[in-house]
């Protein structure tokens, strides 16, 4: 029996496109919570939090940054990150940092994506927007 | 309520608000224009539609200038103005303001879409009549998206005792984007975005009128200038992030990027899929579909980035969108999938009489092939921009898809796309074609030599850096691969490419236009262009610094000494920071990447905000790029707070606060706060006396000596504890620097300029001609004429 052109063509597209799907979604790096990081000790991963600000460290000459994240579920990482100093670190409400946990616990990162609340647009539209009126 | 800054400002001129109210006025003028051209075109009313076709692109063309106006003129009682103007810019950023927000970004993509309309309809032949109906439903959409979400509503507040106040002036245009691409880049891409709407209404037209054969002949000039115009844009938009963002990268397959790119995808696979429909009138329903994916891909793209989904996702950052233009935008994107794709069943694939096999191997078959695997790619970049929404939907947990994901999952189309590209050329329409098997073996034969030279120039310390034998790449799934081989394959491939298109070319110079060359062009663009991001990725070595002024560093060889800050003031724009690069083979250069601060202070860091601009020497053999991180003034984020006898031992020195004195009468004009602080460094104890005096603009801050390498300052101080706040200032401030060594990054730009070329002459060659071209001129030009 000959099998349609457009059934075989069909069914290779569609496996295709289900491994597309399934290599993004397996291997994609996944937001993680500070327990899953310590369970897993991936390197990769997104741990995402509130930065705790008093606990900031820096140690500029040797371009680090220490400082602590509290996860959704209120649990805390150490972060220690290795790279050129983020200048709105204190403004931030929300970090993500990419890496992943050593062997001490220490969550270790080259990259930070930093969420401020407010742009630079937004800063300078608070001090200049006429008020009470 | 009667602050006196707001009484001192003046009231809105009677023509800046003309202005705005006529901006509104042409928006929903446009609205009811395009429903009339629509409501003509089903009662057969041909004039009226197409006039009213005509008067609505040219209603959205004044709102347009009135919005520019209202920039220009700086009236600041507008919300979006205020938002995005500012009244020290430039003439050609306060134009370029006009698209630097979502309101305006929309306006310009319906403006360019207006543009292509009535370039294009005229010549719409037969299909006129849909084809204006279906355009004029799309740009009153955008019209009614725009009414919601408005460009000229007024800023909250402005309206003061009866009289509109206009505000000195905005919060400006991001510094950051203040440079020549913004003129030239969001026109450019968004012309390109205009032109995926050509190619859809034509679809849908043919669709609706039934003739599902002539419209390709009509629309291949336009997916050519889409093609090119596209890919031009985004070629800019990855220059810009390479010259003045500091990632040191061109493509970093954000959201955005991919909303671009995808749409970019199904243009070429739609133009291949054109040349076998006007050459053979074959793969008319498939030619249907595709003609529908670019706008389709497009409108998805733009409501994922504007929905909120990615926020965790792109480097850019979204406005929120108004909920009900937002809603328009769902619709719109609803509307346009599952209208086309009803249609396509209906009308396309049950219209479409069955195209029977083709010639097995002949050149047909290589190109669907080619065009499953573009659309494929196209299909599997889209999936992995859309991780975030899907994992949302499923009320998964987030993840983010990373660049090294997409370079593998994109491979698996990329390297056979290549393949093809650098064999097809030679194979004919009935067969392989006699003497397909010599010519590519000679060509593989020149190839596999070049990749050799190449590689081993590569190895060369004068001209290139050695790959580290260790380096893997990971796999999808499970698994590495040693790097060498892989840099290898992909080197190969892409000179495969270029070397066969050379070849087709040579072999066809003496009989054939040289315009009919374009498609061959253009793929010696594309080899050209993914060679020179290949190799500028792969053997790129990159390492981050910090000195301090004089102090040398090293990165990989290099020795980097920034120098001292040049520049009129700090907030000159021009500012630069001199680096002395040298390394041992006798490499001397000074690097001027650019640096200045904005008048807005860093609350935490006490320090100004700061611009950088990276510097980028540039050679034929290889880029050195050096971006600049912000400056570190200050040794505490924001400051540190010392209780009386606290002392903080951290890696630099030793900090002891012994409390503060006062010297004058408390509350009193000239009163002096003076901390005593111990500052142990290198060995050496330093007694800083910073103070804090009380003077009539409150209380002001002194920097006092703590040796050779810092100062002392104290900004608040508790009278009852006796503690203070304290910050330390490094003398000179410390640069963190990023030193990248990119090879070949040349090629990219010459690719680009090459692919650009390419496209425009395939567009030139198939430009509208009184007389349609005869079937041997067609058969001559499609990708090569027949060996036999």
């Amino acid at each position: 029996m000959r099998v349609p052109g457009a059934v075989v063509t069909g069914i290779v597209v569609t496996l295709a496109m289900v491994g597309v799907c399934a290599a993004f979604i397996r291997n994609a790096s996944p937001y993680v919570t500070v327990a899953q990081a310590k369970a897993s000790h991936e390197e990769g991963v997104h741990l995402a939090g509130d930065l705790v600000k008093t606990s900031i460290q820096t140690d500029p000459q040797n371009g680090q940054i220490s400082f602590q994240l509290k996860d959704q579920t209120g649990a805390v990482a150490d972060v220690q990150y290795i790279g050129s100093m983020p200048g709105n670190l204190n403004e931030a409400t929300k970090v993500v940092a990419v890496g992943g946990m050593n062997d001490k616990n220490v969550f270790v990162s080259h990259q930070l994506l930093i969420k401020c609340p407010s742009k630079y647009e937004s800063q300078k539209t608070l001090q200049t927007a006429p008020k009470g009126v | 309520m009667n602050s006196p800054d707001i009484i001192s400002l003046s009231s809105a001129p009677q023509w800046g608000l003309t202005t705005g109210a006529a901006g509104r006025v042409f928006i929903i003028a446009g609205a009811v224009a395009f429903l009339i051209s629509l409501i003509g075109a089903f009662l057969k009313r041909d004039r009226l539609s197409n006039w009213m076709f005509v008067i609505g692109s040219l209603t959205l063309f004044g709102a347009f200038a009135c919005l520019a106006s209202l920039f220009v003129g700086n009236q600041y009682e507008f919300k979006y103005i205020y938002e995005h103007g500012d009244v020290a810019n430039e003439l050609k950023y306060k134009i370029a303001s006009v698209w630097s927000g979502q309101q305006g970004s929309f306006l310009l993509w319906a403006v360019t879409s207006a543009i292509f309309g009535l370039l294009t309809f005229s010549s719409a032949g037969i299909y006129r009549r849909w084809y204006v109906a279906i355009y004029a439903v799309f740009l009153g959409s955008l019209c009614g998206i725009l009414a919601y979400e408005t460009p000229f509503g007024f800023l909250d507040g402005v309206l003061h005792q009866g009289r509109i106040i206009v505000p000195t002036t905005g919060a400006g245009l991001a510094p950051s984007l203040q440079n020549y691409w913004v003129v030239i880049h969001p026109p450019t891409i968004f012309l390109g975005f205009g032109s995926l709407t050509v190619m859809f209404c034509y679809a849908v037209s043919a669709m609706l009128t039934g003739n599902l054969l002539d419209w390709a002949r009509l629309v291949r000039p336009w997916a050519l200038v889409s093609v090119a115009v596209l890919g031009l844009g985004i070629c800019m938009g990855g220059m810009w992030a390479y010259e003045t963002l500091g990632w040191g990268g061109f493509w970093a397959w954000d959201p955005v990027e991919n909303t671009s790119f995808v749409p970019w995808l199904m243009v070429v696979g739609l133009l291949h899929a054109l040349i076998v429909q006007t050459t053979k009138g074959r793969w008319l329903a498939s030619t249907l579909l595709l003609g529908g994916l670019p706008f389709i891909t497009f409108v998805y793209g733009t409501f994922l980035t504007r929905s909120g989904y990615l926020q965790n996702a792109s480097l850019h950052s979204f406005a929120e969108m108004q909920r009900s233009a937002l809603w328009i935008l769902l619709a719109l994107l609803v509307v346009s999938v599952f209208g086309f794709m009803g249609l396509w069943i209906a009308r396309g694939v049950m219209g479409a009489k069955s195209d029977g096999a083709a010639p097995a191997y002949g050149r047909e078959w290589f190109y669907k092939i080619g065009v499953y695997l573009i659309t494929m790619l196209g299909a599997a970049v889209a999936i992995g921009m859309s991780i975030p929404f899907f994992m949302a939907i499923a009320k998964r947990d987030s993840k983010v898809v990373q660049e090294p994901l997409y370079h593998l999952v994109v491979s698996w189309f990329f390297l056979p796309i290549i393949f093809l590209v650098a064999i097809v050329p030679f194979v004919s329409w009935q067969s392989l074609g006699k003497n397909f098997w010599p010519r590519v073996r000679d060509v593989f034969c020149v190839t596999i030599g070049l990749t050799g030279v190449g590689f081993f120039l590569c190895k060369l310390p004068r001209i290139g850096m050695p790959l580290d034998p260790t380096a893997m790449v990971g796999l999808p799934f499970k698994g590495h691969m040693p790097l060498v081989p892989w840099m290898l394959l992909l080197m190969f491939l892409c000179i495969f490419a270029l070397v066969g298109n050379i070849w087709r070319i040579a072999e066809m110079s003496k009989r054939a236009k040289v315009f009919s060359f374009g498609g061959f062009v253009a793929h010696i663009g594309v080899a050209v262009l993914m060679g020179g991001l290949i190799i500028s990725r792969g053997f790129e070595r990159s390492e981050q610094v910090v000195a301090q002024p004089g102090e040398p560093v090293s990165a990989f060889g290099y020795t980097l000494i920034p120098g001292h800050w040049q520049g009129l003031t700090e907030g000159d724009k021009n500012g630069k920071l001199p680096v002395e690069i040298s390394n041992a083979d006798g490499l001397r250069l000074t690097a001027l990447p650019g640096l200045y601060w904005l008048p807005t202070m860093n609350e935490s860091t006490g320090q100004p905000n700061s611009m950088r601009w990276p510097f980028i020497d540039h050679s034929f053999s290889h880029d050195l790029y050096l971006s600049l991180g912000d400056p570190i003034m200050t040794v505490y984020p924001g400051s540190k707070k010392f209780e009386k006898g606290q002392t903080d031992t951290n890696k630099m020195f030793k900090l002891t606060y012994n409390g503060f004195e006062m010297h004058g009468k408390p509350g009193q004009m000239g009163t002096r706060f003076e901390a005593n602080v111990d500052l142990t460094f290198d060995g050496q104890v330093y007694h800083p006396k910073p103070g804090l005096t009380m003077t009539a603009n409150g209380l002001q801050e002194e920097l006092a000596d703590a040796g050779p390498d810092f100062y002392v300052t104290m900004s608040t101080i508790e009278a009852g504890t006796g503690a203070a706040n304290l910050q330390v200032y490094f003398r000179q401030p410390i640069y963190p620097m990023e030193l990248f060594y990119k090879p070949l990054t040349s090629l990219v730009w010459i690719g680009a300029g090459i692919l650009t070329l390419g496209g425009l002459m395939a567009a030139f060659y198939r430009r509208p001609k009184s007389k349609a071209p005869n079937a041997d001129e067609e058969e001559m030009s499609a990708v090569g004429t027949q060996e036999s």
